[in-house]
């Protein structure tokens, strides 16, 4: 159903959260985040007809652009998806951009593959982890910590300001492993400093588990 | 501030950890606990390491606000000491931890040093055994399993906790570099000591029984491959500005 059409990989340094909004017929959210080897991009938009589905290709190959002009966005892949649909009329668009950042991780190239336009088109772009999963991983957290129930978290709190030391750290990582059905690598559990870190983190492997 | 009152320290002699211990109980505050020991933390160094730096400089006061501390590649404290080329400071190397209750910075000279420091009480959230066959190596899973006493049980795994973390934090390469399953940390009967197995040799432990038996503390420093001469520690609780006591009553374990 969804066919990858562009890939795009490099080293990966640091991490960082670029949010993108876009308005360009609808309200989509363009959110790149990078961290545990992965970016992902999210949106989700419904077209009704070819001619928009044009306008949103372009809006997005001048999102991403715009992006990779951008300094110090280091990722290792970043990967867009769209449905092969059947359609009576094709389009191919294809952007290759070489070099486009100046600092030595930058992407090598980037190419859209084939679209195919049809009346409806959904571009999937995923966006950072479900509210539920984040609300998932505070309620963890504060249990682990022994904060009282009305303790402000937000998805950005660190660990480690909110009073974690290393072992209430590991002892977080296993309590998510047993509530996702998961299984944390050493280098994910020691990159994970936030809230949000480990939901997104969480989510990806969820994804990523075979199929039961 | 009264830099006049910080008495200048001998340094440390080779082989030899000097462990410093606050208590934040003694120091009064309005601020949320936890941000106020990092806070103090940060204080025991800068005064403590001040201090080792004035008895080195002809006992010329050096004021703790003028340190330069910088982080290695992996994100580790350590003093600056390419500041000042002009005086001849001693490469100090320190580690700090703390709990809730008692923070703690251990200062030796030229050797890495890692220090960590918990609670004696700390309960678990989990099954001890669960969580060592989760992230200690099988050996000492096979140690723990060994203990039929659930509280003993717990006490080990704690102390296995300190000298293991002392481990990676004196190693400096943060936790990717040396994951806790690894390695092992064990006494083997009739030794005087703990003992690294599986990375490589020269590392020194001492885990010590602190401030009224309310806490455990590991120290870990780089010795020399055939190094022969044990580590010994000397402890002192300390208020900066206002006092310091030798303790003589702390455990060897």
């Amino acid at each position: 159903m969804w066919d990858p059409i562009a890939t795009c990989s490099e080293d990966r340094s640091g991490s960082a959260i670029t949010n993108l909004g876009h308005n360009i017929t609808e309200d989509f959210c363009l959110r790149l985040s990078s961290g545990n080897g992965a970016v992902s991009v999210s949106s989700a938009l419904e077209q009704k007809d070819s001619s928009s589905v044009l306008v949103v290709a372009l809006g997005l190959c001048t999102a991403l652009i715009s992006l990779l002009l951008m300094a110090s966005l280091s990722t290792t892949s970043l990967s867009f998806k769209a449905p092969s649909i059947q359609s009576t009329t094709t389009r191919i668009y294809q952007v290759t951009l070489k070099r486009v950042l100046r600092k030595a991780s930058s992407f090598q190239s980037i190419s859209f593959g084939r679209f195919q336009s049809s009346k409806r088109l959904r571009l999937q772009i995923s966006c950072a982890a479900k509210p539920e999963t984040v609300q998932k991983v505070s309620d963890i957290v504060k249990e682990q910590l022994a904060l009282s129930a009305d303790t402000a978290l937000t998805a950005e709190s660190k660990f480690s300001a909110l009073g974690a030391d290393s072992l209430d750290t590991v002892e977080i990582v296993m309590a998510l492993e047993e509530k996702f059905d998961i299984s944390v690598e050493e280098t994910d559990a020691q990159n994970i400093t936030t809230i949000q870190e480990a939901a997104d983190l969480i989510e990806d492997l969820v994804q990523k588990k075979p199929a039961a | 501030m009264m830099l006049s009152s910080l008495v200048p320290l001998q340094l440390p002699s080779r082989m030899q950890t000097h462990l410093w211990y606050m208590l934040p109980n003694e120091v009064k505050s309005d601020d949320a606990l936890k941000k106020k020991n990092a806070l103090l933390a940060r204080t025991l160094v800068r005064t403590t390491v001040a201090r080792y730096q004035t008895n080195n400089n002809n006992d010329t006061v050096v004021d703790p606000r003028s340190l330069k501390f910088k982080k290695n590649l992996y994100g580790k404290p350590e003093v600056d000491g390419e500041v000042d080329t002009t005086t001849n400071y001693p490469k100090l190397k320190f580690n700090i931890s703390h709990t809730d209750s008692l923070i703690a910075c251990g200062v030796t000279v030229n050797v890495p040093v890692g220090i960590d420091v918990e609670d004696k009480t700390r309960k678990m959230r989990h099954d001890v055994l669960s969580l060592a066959k989760r992230f200690y190596s099988s050996r000492e899973v096979e140690f723990l399993s060994s203990i039929a006493d659930m509280e003993a049980r717990r006490k080990e795994f704690i102390k296995l906790w300190t000298l293991k973390e002392a481990y990676v934090k004196a190693l400096g390469k943060g936790f990717s570099a040396s994951p806790f399953n690894t390695f092992s940390i064990i006494r083997p009967v009739a030794a005087e000591s703990y003992n690294l197995c599986g990375q490589a040799e020269g590392w020194k432990f001492r885990l010590l029984e602190l401030a009224a038996s309310s806490h455990y503390a590991a120290i870990c420093i780089e010795g020399e491959d055939d190094e022969e001469e044990a580590m010994t520690v000397i402890v002192h609780r300390t208020i900066p500005f206002v006092e310091d006591e030798l303790i003589s009553d702390w455990k060897l374990l």
